[in-house]
C-alpha cells in the first residue's frame, strides 16, 4: 500500500487524465485538507473535493473516479448534488432558470436523442472511451458495477435509446468485440451498460 | 477558533442553520487554510445564511458587499469624501495656508470612505466579509478582486498601503449567472448547497414553525420536494416552504388537500403560470 500522500497526488493526476483541471496549488490544499480533517468518508470526501474541483459538472466524474480509487462501498456521495452519474434520464434535471426554455426542435417532456445524448455523452460515457482505450479492468468493472445498480430505475424506452446510443458509441471505437470478450462468463454484456 | 467541523455544525445549529457533516467539513477547512469559501447553489438554500450564521457563530461583525454589474473600486474599496474635502480647502485657505499644508490635511483618514473591502481588510480577524453573487460583476471588478483576494492588502497612493493584519474570513457566492475566472476559483475552496433532503427540510420546518404538527410538517415538506422536481420558474426555496408551513398553521390547517394548496399556493410559489402548473402536474393531493 502506497502512502497516503502519494495517493492523494496520484488520483489528482488520474483526474487530470479524465480532463479535470487540477493545478499543483490545489493538490498541495487537498493534502493540507487531509491532514486537517482525516480519513472518515464524510470529511475525506468532502475535503478532497472542495480542494481539487472547480466546476460543478465535475462532480461526477469526481464521485465515479473516488469510488474506484480509493475502494469506496457506499454509493451516495455525502453532496446530494454531486449527482449519480447513471441517474434516471426521464429526469430531466431541474433549474430554476432554464425552466420554460425548450431548445428548437424539441419539445417538454419527451426524450429525444439529443437530450439523451446530452446525458450520456457526460462523464459515464467519457469514462467508458477512456477505460477502453487504456484497457482499465478496474474501471469498466465499476462501471458495470454502476450499470447493473442502476438499471432497475430507468424506464424501458429510455433503456432503449440508450443502448441503441452506448452501442453506436461502442462501435466508433471499435470496441464491440472486445467486450464480449472481457465480460464472458462474468456479466452478460447487455447487462453491462443500462 | 474552531477545533473541528463538528464544533462549525453544532456552532450552527445553535444558530438554528442545520448543515450536512460535509458542509460543516469543507466550511472548516476554508478557515483553517485561511481560503475564501465559495459557495455555489441555485437560489434560496441558505448560501448568504451561511455567511450571516457564521459571523453570528464567531461573532464577528458581517460585512456585506453585494455584487453587481457595474460595481467598481470606488463603490467596494474606498473613496474620497470630496464635499468635506472642499470644505476643508475652504477653511484652510481663510487661514492663509500653504498648498502643501492644505494637501497634507485633506488626504487624511478623516476624509476617507471605507468600503466593505476596505473594511475588510481593515478590520482583520474582527469580521467575516461576505461578497455576495459574485458571478453579476463584471471582468475588470474580478480580476480586482482576485487581487485582493491573493495579497489581502490595497495601496490608497496618498495615504498608504493597507495590509490586513489577519487574513479576514471571506465567503463569495455564486448562482453562476456567469462562468467567471478559473484563477479566482482557484484561489478558494469550493462548496456546493443544494436543497436540503426531505429529512433535513423536516428538520428545519420543526426547528423554525414551532407548534406545527410533525405529520402535517411532513406533508409539507414531502410536496414540496416533489414539485422542487418539477420545472418551475421559481422553485420553492426554504425560506418559502417555511412560510407556507407558518401560513397553514396560522390557518388552523390541519390536512393538505388540493383546496388548501387552491387558497394559499401564492404563498410557495411566486409566478402563477407555476401554481397551474404545480396544480396540474404535482403530487396528488385529495
Amino acid at each position: 500500500m502506497k502512502p497516503l500522500e502519494e495517493r492523494i497526488i496520484e488520483f489528482s493526476h488520474r483526474l487530470r487524465r479524465f480532463g479535470i483541471n487540477v493545478s499543483h496549488s490545489q493538490i498541495v490544499d487537498a493534502l493540507k485538507a487531509v491532514s486537517l480533517v482525516g480519513l472518515t468518508y464524510d470529511d475525506f470526501y468532502p475535503a478532497l473535493a472542495c480542494t481539487l474541483i472547480k466546476e460543478k459538472t465535475d462532480l461526477s466524474i469526481f464521485h465515479s473516479l473516488f469510488r474506484i480509487y480509493f475502494n469506496v462501498k457506499s454509493t451516495k456521495p455525502p453532496m446530494e448534488d454531486a449527482g449519480d452519474p447513471f441517474e434516471d434520464v426521464n429526469n430531466e434535471g431541474y433549474d430554476g432558470r432554464e425552466s420554460g426554455r425548450v431548445e428548437a426542435g424539441q419539445s417538454p417532456g419527451v426524450v429525444t436523442e439529443q437530450r439523451m445524448k446530452s446525458r450520456i455523452t457526460g462523464e459515464p460515457y467519457l469514462l467508458l472511451i477512456k477505460a477502453v482505450k487504456e484497457g482499465d479492468y478496474d474501471m469498466l468493472q465499476e462501471l458495470a458495477h454502476q450499470a447493473v445498480e442502476n438499471v432497475k430505475g430507468i424506464h424501458p424506452q429510455n433503456l432503449e435509446n440508450a443502448r441503441e446510443l452506448v452501442k453506436k458509441a461502442q462501435m466508433s471505437i471499435g470496441w464491440e468485440k472486445a467486450m464480449d470478450e472481457v465480460f464472458e462468463g462474468v456479466l452478460s454484456p447487455r447487462a453491462v451498460f443500462f | 477558533m474552531f477545533s473541528s467541523p463538528e464544533e462549525i455544525r453544532n456552532g450552527f445549529a445553535e444558530h438554528n442553520f442545520i448543515v450536512d457533516r460535509s458542509v460543516s467539513t469543507v466550511v472548516y477547512l476554508a478557515i483553517k487554510l485561511g481560503r475564501p469559501l465559495l459557495v455555489e447553489g441555485p437560489a434560496g438554500v441558505g448560501k448568504t445564511e451561511l455567511a450571516r450564521v457564521l459571523a453570528l457563530t464567531t461573532g464577528r461583525e458581517l460585512i456585506r458587499l453585494q455584487c453587481y454589474e457595474g460595481l467598481d473600486e470606488s463603490k467596494s474599496l474606498y473613496e474620497w469624501n470630496y464635499q468635506k474635502q472642499l470644505l476643508r480647502i475652504y477653511m484652510d485657505q481663510s487661514q492663509h495656508k500653504s498648498w502643501e499644508e492644505i494637501q497634507q490635511s485633506i488626504y487624511t483618514e478623516e476624509f476617507l470612505l471605507q468600503r466593505p473591502l476596505l473594511k475588510a481588510l481593515m478590520a482583520g480577524n474582527e469580521s467575516v466579509l461576505l461578497i455576495d453573487e459574485v458571478d453579476k460583476s463584471d471582468e475588470e471588478f474580478e480580476s480586482f478582486l482576485l487581487e485582493i483576494l491573493s495579497d489581502y492588502q490595497i495601496s490608497i497612493p496618498e495615504l498608504a498601503t493597507i495590509k490586513a493584519r489577519h487574513i479576514p474570513m471571506v465567503v463569495l457566492t455564486s448562482n453562476n449567472f456567469r462562468e467567471f475566472g478559473d484563477a479566482l476559483k482557484r484561489r478558494c475552496i469550493h462548496l456546493y448547497l443544494d436543497y436540503p433532503t426531505s429529512e433535513q427540510e423536516l428538520n428545519i420546518v420543526l426547528l423554525k414553525v414551532p407548534g406545527i404538527r410533525e405529520d402535517l410538517a411532513q406533508k409539507i415538506v414531502e410536496f414540496v420536494q416533489a414539485i422542487r422536481l418539477i420545472k418551475l420558474k421559481k422553485a420553492p426555496s426554504i425560506a418559502e416552504t417555511l412560510n407556507w408551513a407558518e401560513a397553514l398553521l396560522e390557518l388552523n390547517i390541519t390536512e393538505l388537500d388540493s383546496e388548501v394548496f387552491k387558497d394559499t399556493a401564492g404563498v410557495l410559489l411566486k409566478y402563477k403560470s407555476d401554481i397551474e402548473q404545480v396544480a396540474a402536474q404535482g403530487p396528488h393531493l385529495s
